[in-house]
């Protein structure tokens, strides 16, 4: 095969325009990089005054013989709505695929959960099925996905974090087959938010 | 950089700086979060692009290569950038052809891939690879022989395809 007919066979694979949302992430958090080019010094600056500021104001308030402040226990609503910071912010994400008759349940953020302890509450896994493309072109690897356990226990929401676009379908069908142990919470079933990593190791 | 620059930059260069960085991972969120990382260091370090001179484009495309090595570095910490792993016999039956151009391009140690990607998506000389890679001119030769020996072998069977005889096997 000459350079030529390589080149033409390797024309075929086109590429789709940036998408429109790559726009919206750039242009939203412009102004916080261009803020950022500032400098170290300008930074250090400001946050030198700023710690200065806050001591001076929790040592103004405190009554003279009141104990230190205990470092606070953050509520775990509040936890949970750190964590999942970065997923609810829509510039940050890649889209968040639904499972065509599962319902997120809107309006509460889910329970994040460590990816073991998600694992031990598994009761259904059914294996990933290796694409044949991929396997044809012996490309394996791990895709990480972030998912969203309903109340039920089955998965109502899949997320690509990282891995191979020819294995990432592949990831999402099995982890949408899985099943959970539902999960209470003061009594009412939430649903929770983790991570989990797909292997396709060639064998 | 003026607002008006920037905007200039972006609206040139973003389709170029998503396809490589998505022929280069294989993954749209991973080519849209490099994208997204690519033009925010030009906005944040434009003094890094004027200290260089190479076109814009090249500059961006450059930054791309670094950010999607970092990240495949981050998922193959073991595994060298620019190493011939195995051959192996494609299934052609598997897919179409487009899915297996994509596949086999994929399958190109990272340092190959670049410069495959470069060179026929891209239409970069090897000097201009040779500037973004930060390699000499016969290193990148190299590089793009091994890849297209590579692809040749694996994509083979579509050679009459190319032609315009069948487009699936």
């Amino acid at each position: 095969m000459t350079d030529d007919e390589l080149s033409a066979i390797l024309k075929r694979w086109k590429v789709a325009p940036a998408p429109p949302s790559l726009e919206t992430r750039v242009f939203s958090r412009r102004p916080q990089a261009a803020r950022r080019s500032l400098g170290w010094a300008a930074g250090a600056v400001a946050a030198t005054v700023a710690i200065g500021l806050g001591v001076w104001i929790m040592h103004d308030r405190r009554p003279p013989d009141a104990p230190a402040p205990k470092p606070s226990q953050p509520h775990p609503a509040d936890v949970n709505k750190e964590a999942n910071k970065d997923a609810r912010n829509p510039a940050s994400r890649p889209p968040v695929l639904s499972v065509p008759g599962r319902a997120r349940d809107s309006g509460v953020p889910p329970l994040k959960i460590d990816a073991k302890a998600a694992d031990g509450k598994l009761l259904e896994s059914p294996p990933a099925v290796y694409p044949e493309a991929a396997r044809a072109a012996g490309i394996q690897g791990t895709v990480k996905l972030q998912v969203v356990i309903g109340k039920d226990g089955r998965v109502v929401e899949a997320m690509v974090i990282s891995g191979n676009q020819l294995l990432a379908p592949a990831a999402i069908e099995a982890v949408n087959r899985r099943l959970y142990r539902s999960t209470l919470l003061n009594g009412q079933p939430v649903e929770l938010v983790t991570e989990v990593e797909v292997n396709f190791r060639l064998q | 950089m003026t607002d008006r620059d920037f905007r200039q930059a972006f609206d040139d260069h973003k389709d170029a700086v998503f396809g490589f960085a998505l022929r280069m991972t294989g993954s749209a969120p991973a080519a849209e979060d490099i994208a997204q990382d690519c033009f925010l260091e030009l906005l944040r370090h434009p003094d890094w692009f004027h200290s260089r001179r190479v076109s814009l484009r090249a500059f961006l495309l450059g930054v791309a290569r670094n950010l999607a090595f970092r990240m495949w570095r981050r998922e193959h910490r073991l595994d060298p950038l620019d190493e011939d792993g195995e051959g192996y016999t494609p299934d052609l039956a598997a897919g179409d052809a487009v899915e297996l151009v994509a596949a086999a391009v994929q399958s190109l140690p990272p340092l190959q891939r670049e410069a495959i990607v470069l060179f026929e998506y891209e239409g970069f000389t090897l000097e201009e690879i040779a500037r973004v890679a930060d390699a000499d001119v016969g290193t990148v030769k190299s590089r793009l022989h091994r890849a297209r020996e590579r692809l040749r072998r694996i994509l083979a069977p579509l050679r009459s395809g190319a032609e315009g005889t069948d487009d699936r096997r």
